[in-house]
């Protein structure tokens, strides 16, 4: 059961999807993305036919992604061999690097690691205690999102709705299958995010180079300790930074599959965390001017629509059946607060500057990659440095909007629990950047064996 | 920001589709060591000068699932024990001693902060003065605070004892004598 619903079907569904969308991304990259995109679906699925109506219940999570897959198949009958059985030809590239195999060895261990803690430790996270888990098991016992608990006027209880639901809805879908522990699913999203983002960051660059990236971000610590964590933290960088890496590649090669797929991620990242709307906004606003520079109207206004799913069901939801607003906590004048700005300020050049217990060297390489390619940010706007450098402004001025006063927390608190974490979007940002730079694209073609050719 | 660029964009200047026919260079024996030796040395050196990365192997990896090969067969109810010590051992209590519908009421929550600072416990969220906290780990019963023992709707049937505070919430007397540190009594007899 739990092989079948937990690991199979996501798999299964997110991979007819993708090589349906007709991307033209190579083989890791749709195995990887394809978990993801199945868990995050089937997870928006259970919540949306709940709101339509239907109990919330394995019918609604996993019975409209097999319909929509059967769909899809159907329309692609004649296509089946081509189109949906993967292609491993990639990997002939690679396997007499040994550096390749030690890094791999390396990203290898770093999994078991966190396979371990992850089915061994039980959920403890306090976010989720008081939280994500805690509203998975009123969603099994209640079989509704309209429930005993998001409809509890208790503080800690009544601020549940600010999270939209993937986790609570993903470890209730768990549950229902007989998943003992929930964390399963997060590394189950890490381990194929790895392969994701290997295979994005191999599209451009060599082996090497990429599988070097990707142990590079795996081992970002508290990155890493988050893959056994039942939080929305990673869940929201994997699907975020996988749609704005999508974005990129769409901004150098417009193909209608590209932007889909990037749409379909960055508005997954909207069903983990309320905060992710700053990448919406960020990739809406990037994608319009692309747009209107390239006539790419219609690419803008699917993005838009698709993008803004999930959030807008979740709104919905907490405004037309909950009775309560996600805004309430926002400041509703406008102002300058220098202290506020210098707290924020102080915590950003601590997470983001300086070499820290979080993000040990991952933002400090990406300055000095950034700085050694100062011209590159002057000339190009569509890549993913824009992303990094607005997401990053973005995310933290997020915080200087939340209202203290009526939510009955400081700026201070905030920082520490909210915006380190939140800062794990622009974890795989940073290291993208590094293997796919102009010094490091230079240096490929300048060593021989780094050398790649068609 | 429209102006032309001057550089071409990475994945303009590389080979973008199709990447899986796309073939390196050939590496010789000495290149492929050359390559495995730089990057021992880069990890080794980053390892020994950052502590971020060290907590990594040491806590995240090496304690860890050293801890896990220890003590492999622990029950779940343990596996919490051991993170939480005191505060999930009465939630174990009250899970192990009640039926689904029991409704507990705690002491104070001062009475309790007193008990764990007097233990020299570190005061956290994850306490047993967190109503929610405490109803995830002993789910579906509930939990009535003593602050909100008047206007609750729920009526407790149970009283946690902690700290052997907590039995003057109770309907009925229990001489000094048989008082624990920590118990759960039925709120009347």
């Amino acid at each position: 059961m739990v092989f079948l619903f937990i690991i199979l079907l996501p798999l299964l569904s997110g991979w007819i999807i993708v090589n349906s969308l007709n991307t033209g991304l190579n083989t890791p990259i749709k195995i990887g993305a394809s978990y993801n995109l199945g868990i995050g679906l089937i997870s928006f699925s259970g919540f949306f036919c709940n709101l339509i109506g239907m109990k919330f219940g394995l019918l609604g999570l996993v019975l409209p992604i097999i319909i929509a897959c059967g769909i899809l198949v159907g329309l692609n009958f004649k296509e089946l061999k081509t189109r949906f059985v993967p292609q491993f030809k990639l990997l002939k590239s690679e396997y007499q690097l040994y550096a390749w195999w030690l890094l791999l060895a390396l990203i290898m261990y770093l999994l078991y690691g966190a396979y371990m803690r992850a089915v061994y430790w039980p959920i403890t996270e306090y976010d989720s205690v008081c939280g994500y888990d805690y509203v998975a098991k009123y969603l099994v016992a209640e079989h509704s999102f309209d429930n005993t608990l998001l409809r509890s006027k208790d503080f800690l209880t009544g601020n549940r709705y600010l999270y939209p639901a993937f986790v609570a809805s993903a470890d209730a879908y768990g549950y229902l299958v007989g998943l003992k522990n929930a964390h399963l699913i997060t590394w189950l999203q890490y381990a194929s995010f790895l392969l994701a983002f290997y295979g994005l960051v191999r599209h451009v660059a060599h082996p090497v180079i990429a599988i070097l990236a990707t142990f590079m971000m795996s081992v970002t610590p508290d990155f890493f300790a988050h893959a056994s964590f039942s939080l929305t933290n990673i869940p929201n960088a994997i699907f975020s930074s996988l749609g704005m890496i999508a974005l990129v590649m769409y901004f150098a090669k417009p193909e209608r599959g590209l932007l889909l797929f990037a749409a379909l991620f960055i508005g997954l990242g909207l069903w983990c965390r309320v905060d992710a709307i700053v990448y919406y906004i960020l990739s809406f606003f990037m994608l319009a001017l692309f747009a209107f520079m390239h006539k790419k109207y219609m690419d803008l206004m699917l993005f838009a629509l698709i993008g803004i799913i999930p959030y807008a069901a979740w709104n919905i939801f907490t405004t037309q059946v909950l009775h309560v607003s996600a805004s309430a906590g926002f400041i509703d004048h406008l102002g300058v607060d220098t202290e506020k700005i210098s707290v924020i300020g102080a915590y950003v050049y601590d997470l983001v500057i300086l070499p820290n217990q979080q993000y040990a060297l991952t933002f400090c390489v990406f300055w000095i990659v950034l700085m050694a390619n100062i011209q590159f940010i002057l000339d190009e706007f569509f890549n993913v440095v824009t992303f990094f450098l607005f997401g990053l402004v973005m995310y933290a001025g997020l915080f200087y909007f939340i209202d203290n006063a009526k939510t009955g927390v400081s700026t201070k608190v905030y920082m520490e629990m909210a915006l380190k974490r939140g800062l794990f979007t622009l974890v795989p940002l940073a290291w993208y950047f590094f293997a796919n730079n102009p010094l490091m694209i230079k240096l490929q073609e300048k060593v021989d064996f780094l050398r790649q050719r068609n | 920001m429209s102006k032309k660029s001057k550089t071409q964009s990475p994945e303009k200047s590389l080979p973008k589709q199709n990447q899986a026919s796309s073939t390196q260079e050939p590496i010789s024996f000495y290149q492929n060591i050359g390559l495995v030796l730089a990057l021992v040395v880069v990890f080794v050196f980053l390892y020994n000068n950052n502590n971020a990365y060290q907590w990594v192997y040491k806590v995240l990896l090496k304690d860890h699932v050293g801890f896990i090969k220890k003590f492999p067969d622990l029950s779940y109810e343990e596996k919490v024990e051991t993170k939480f010590g005191l505060d999930y051992s009465v939630q174990r209590m009250i899970v192990e001693r009640t039926d689904e519908n029991a409704v507990v009421l705690f002491p104070p929550s001062t009475v309790i902060d007193s008990v764990r600072k007097a233990k020299k416990m570190p005061n956290r969220s994850e306490s047993l003065t967190n109503k929610d906290w405490i109803e995830y780990y002993i789910y579906p019963r509930k939990m009535v605070a003593y602050e909100e023992r008047g206007t609750a709707k729920l009526k407790p049937t149970h009283v946690a004892i902690i700290g052997k505070q907590g039995y003057d919430l109770l309907s009925y007397p229990v001489p000094t004598e048989q008082r624990k540190f920590r118990d759960l009594l039925p709120i009347s007899r």
